[in-house]
């Protein structure tokens, strides 16, 4: 099976002040149709780095992305993003903050109204289209977020820690309703997060990322589908996964 | 989803608080009332012709809305204001270009900046001399060359500013989403930059009309300035202060219709909370 999605010696420098940082050199990391893979690793050791460079959000000093087995441009296939924050123009209604990405990616007028309503309504804001962010709660902001990546109708969906700063409850209910999108929707997702738990939980994959910016370890979630959250099995391999991912990162 | 959709009902007004904010501020009015208070008493300890009360003022403005001639109110005042909204709007053209180009541009910033500070240094009244020297008693160009100079580089620095306080992570985001240009700064930039752009049209419009003036008494042969020369040599303080009252109420409209603009555009902010975030995580 040909990857969909994959980057291929990726290599990103910043100039800083005190010199070139290197976040990561000779990167390979490919993402097969319909899968859910998670980049889990510390704070601060480049995973986001790692979608920006695919998404053509930071330049590439090296290195090649390839979409359905074809060289492309950083950034020049169809994918959708949820950031961190929500990231939403506060000062346009939640309906118009999906019109903007809807413009952008070029979907004919007549049809946005139409995929903003139902996008609203399957994460369950149909009553919110004419709200300002300002008057959502944090996690209404992020599902509003959601929407707007997944209106755009993307091959792949680009995931940065979505769901980590928002509290349990809405966290956990965020990712049934991101898993139940994705089961219906067999988009790709790419998934960035430093919370094990949340990767076992979620990811057919999970690639390990150290302190440096490589990836040193590679596991597949063996778990069937749906997946009960409080399942002790996922827990015993959170557990498994944990030994091995600490011990490397000492 | 249940819950959560409780929270966070912020930012509908009920009809009661919509009237109340129509009417005047009780501070504002207050305050009003304690500036004429304060001048009706002040002027009790001068003679009228050097410190005129309430009457005597509103009666010299009386005379000079009556004026004719080259004391015509409309005439003066009408190419006075000709002059500051022209020399604004230059300024301000200037200073977009100028400001932004700083902002967006960090190779542009070390060669367009120096110019920028050096131009904030020299003092107003040596433009104006300059301008007299350069290009004579002029109808327009003195004035309006002389606020664009001093004007334009403070709007310039403000704008600059602003712009370095645009949000990149959203600057970002629309570049995730493919904005175009003109989507990214309809959308992304120019309401970010609404309350600088507004801070900068009242410092713009407010030292314009004061450079109007000044550039008037040195270098043009119409205007409030002219007059209000004319007045100062004849030790007329009464008509002196009278001249200035017009384009002050006129200025206190402008700031009125300015700040109902700008609340207009920020409706979107729940009430109370500029600048803060309110809904809970």
């Amino acid at each position: 099976m040909t990857a969909l999605l994959e980057g291929e010696d990726l290599t990103v420098r910043f100039e800083t002040d005190d010199g070139p940082l290197t976040v990561f050199e000779g990167l390979d990391v490919q993402v097969e149709p319909g899968e859910f893979l998670t980049v889990m690793g510390p704070s601060g050791c480049g995973k986001t780095t790692v979608l920006n460079a695919l998404a053509g959000l930071v330049p590439l000093e090296r290195g090649t992305v390839r979409y359905d087995g074809e060289a492309i441009e950083p950034g020049e296939f169809s994918y959708g993003y949820v950031f961190q924050e929500p990231r939403l123009l506060d000062w346009r209604t939640v309906a118009e903050n999906l019109a903007f990405a809807l413009r952008g990616a070029g979907v004919p007028e007549a049809e946005r109204g139409s995929r903003i309503e139902t996008w609203l309504d399957r994460v369950g804001l149909a009553d919110e289209a004419d709200s300002y962010p300002r008057e959502l709660s944090g996690g209404m902001r992020q599902r509003v977020g959601v929407a707007r990546a997944l209106a755009v109708d993307p091959e792949v969906l680009l995931m940065d820690e979505p769901f980590s700063s928002l509290d349990d409850v809405t966290g956990r209910g965020l990712r049934r309703d991101l898993l139940e999108l994705w089961g219906e929707t067999g988009k790709e997702i790419l998934f960035v997060t430093h919370d094990l738990r949340e990767a076992v939980t979620l990811s057919d994959r999970v690639l390990f990322m150290d302190a440096e910016g490589a990836f040193f370890d590679e596991a597949e979630i063996p778990h069937d589908r749906p997946r009960d959250f409080d399942d002790p099995a996922l827990g015993e391999t959170e557990r498994r996964l944990a030994e091995r991912f600490f011990a490397e990162l000492g | 989803m249940a819950g959560e959709t409780e929270t966070a009902r912020t930012g509908r007004s009920d009809p009661f608080e919509r009237v109340r904010r129509r009417l005047p501020d009780p501070l504002s009015v207050g305050s009003v009332l304690a500036v004429l208070a304060a001048w009706q008493l002040l002027s009790l300890s001068f003679p009228p012709y050097r410190f005129p009360g309430l009457v005597g003022l509103a009666e010299n403005v009386g005379t000079v809305l009556a004026g004719t001639g080259e004391f015509d109110p409309v005439l003066n005042y009408g190419v006075t204001l000709g002059r500051v909204l022209v020399g604004f709007v230059v300024s301000f053209a200037l200073a977009a270009v100028w400001g932004f180009s700083m902002g967006l541009r960090p190779a542009a910033e070390d060669y367009l900046g120096a110019p920028l500070f050096t131009l904030l240094t020299v003092p107003s009244v040596v433009w104006a001399f300059l301008g007299v020297l350069w290009f004579g008693l002029t109808e327009h160009l003195v004035p309006v060359f002389v606020v664009v100079l001093v004007v334009f580089p403070y709007m310039a620095v403000n704008l600059w500013e602003g712009l370095g306080a645009v949000d990149d992570r959203l600057v970002e985001m629309a570049r995730a989403f493919d904005a175009s240009p003109v989507e990214t700064w309809r959308h992304v930039y120019l309401p970010q930059l609404l309350p600088t752009l507004f801070a900068t049209t009242r410092l713009g419009l407010a030292v314009a009309w004061k450079l109007s003036l000044i550039a008037e008494v040195f270098g043009a042969a119409t205007g409030v300035g002219v007059v209000v020369k004319y007045h100062f040599e004849n030790f007329d303080t009464g008509l002196v202060i009278a001249w200035a009252v017009p384009v002050m109420a006129l200025m206190f409209g402008v700031e009125w219709l300015l700040g109902r603009a700008e609340r207009r555009a920020s409706r979107w902010r729940p009430e109370g909370s500029v600048g803060t975030e309110v809904a809970p995580e």
